[in-house]
């Protein structure tokens, strides 16, 4: 058995609370914003774009996404315009039933918002439908930090 | 079919916000840290610290753990501290794909970092693994959501 430490808690142990490696990643404030969106038969394929333009710098720390049942097994997978699925993968949201799934992907948590590629930005979070037309009543909330 | 009230939410009808029986509990600001540990041939029973000692009386709200799939026969995690190593997250295996989970037992939701005893502080957030934890490899990720006011 062994101890060993976290990226973070690595610096701050080597020096103190202000070494940490990004504003927000240690006691950072959480904000938020909500949006929602109302499918009316909307083709697979659609993107919606939800909440407002990210700063730079934004990291997320959680996204939950609660819908009525959209209908033929319809999924929905939460990105950004630089990856449509960087958040919570392709999910099926028509299955019958309404359904709240949440960030389920690794590189997800704690993403950065960089803006690196100014033709595909990720400071804009999207909700990317597939399979089949949408129905009925998605609301999606996200969590980040902006220290 | 009743109506029954939080201890919260007893106190506050009785006395108003002011009778809220902890700073934090009631209109708390949220904080968070993040941390990352790359998993490298990790043995079972690895104590992994992460992100900062906690001040005496935050309260924690979420524990988010998202990992890649570490592989090693079903290594497991469990996220608490090191006076109770799954205080937040029982241990769960993430050896076997790409793997979230949540805050989910109820000890932990809404649990006061004190201090108690010295020897086995609570303010230091641990993930320790278990299982067979040969060739283990990947990234874990952590988000503690808590407050302290």
């Amino acid at each position: 058995m062994a101890t060993v430490k976290g990226v973070n808690k690595t610096k701050i142990d080597a020096g103190g609370l202000a070494n940490k490696f990004e504003r927000g990643y240690v006691d950072g404030r959480v904000k938020t914003f909500f949006d929602v969106y109302e499918f009316a038969g909307e083709a697979l394929g659609t993107i919606v774009e939800v909440g407002p333009e990210l700063p730079e710098g934004a990291k997320i720390l959680e996204v939950v996404l609660s819908t009525d049942d959209l209908g033929n097994n319809v999924t929905l997978a939460v990105g950004d315009l630089e990856d449509p699925d960087r958040y919570i993968s392709a999910t099926d949201h028509g299955g019958g039933t309404v359904l709240t799934t949440r960030l389920n992907k690794p590189d997800g948590l704690g993403y950065e918002i960089d803006m690196t590629t100014a033709a595909t930005p990720d400071n804009q979070i999207t909700v990317t439908t597939a399979a089949a037309a949408a129905t009925g009543t998605m609301n999606i909330l996200v969590k980040y930090t902006k220290d | 079919m009743a109506t029954v009230k939080g201890v919260n939410k007893t106190l506050i009808d009785a006395g108003g916000l002011s009778n809220k029986y902890e700073q934090g509990y009631l209109d708390g600001r949220v904080k968070c840290f993040f941390d990352q540990y790359e998993v490298s041939s990790t043995v079972s029973g690895t104590v992994i610290e992460m992100g900062p000692e906690l001040p005496v009386g935050s309260k924690i709200l979420e524990v988010i753990l998202s990992t890649d799939d570490i592989g090693g026969s079903a290594t497991t995690l469990a996220v608490g501290d090191l006076e109770d190593t799954d205080r937040y997250i029982s241990a769960t295996n993430h050896g076997d794909g790409s793997v979230t989970t949540r805050l989910n037992k109820p000890d932990g939701l809404g649990y006061e970092v004190d201090m108690t005893t010295a020897t086995t502080p609570d303010n230091q957030i641990t993930i320790t693994t278990g299982n067979s934890t040969s060739g283990t490899t990947g990234t874990i990720n952590l988000v503690v959501f808590y407050t302290k006011d």
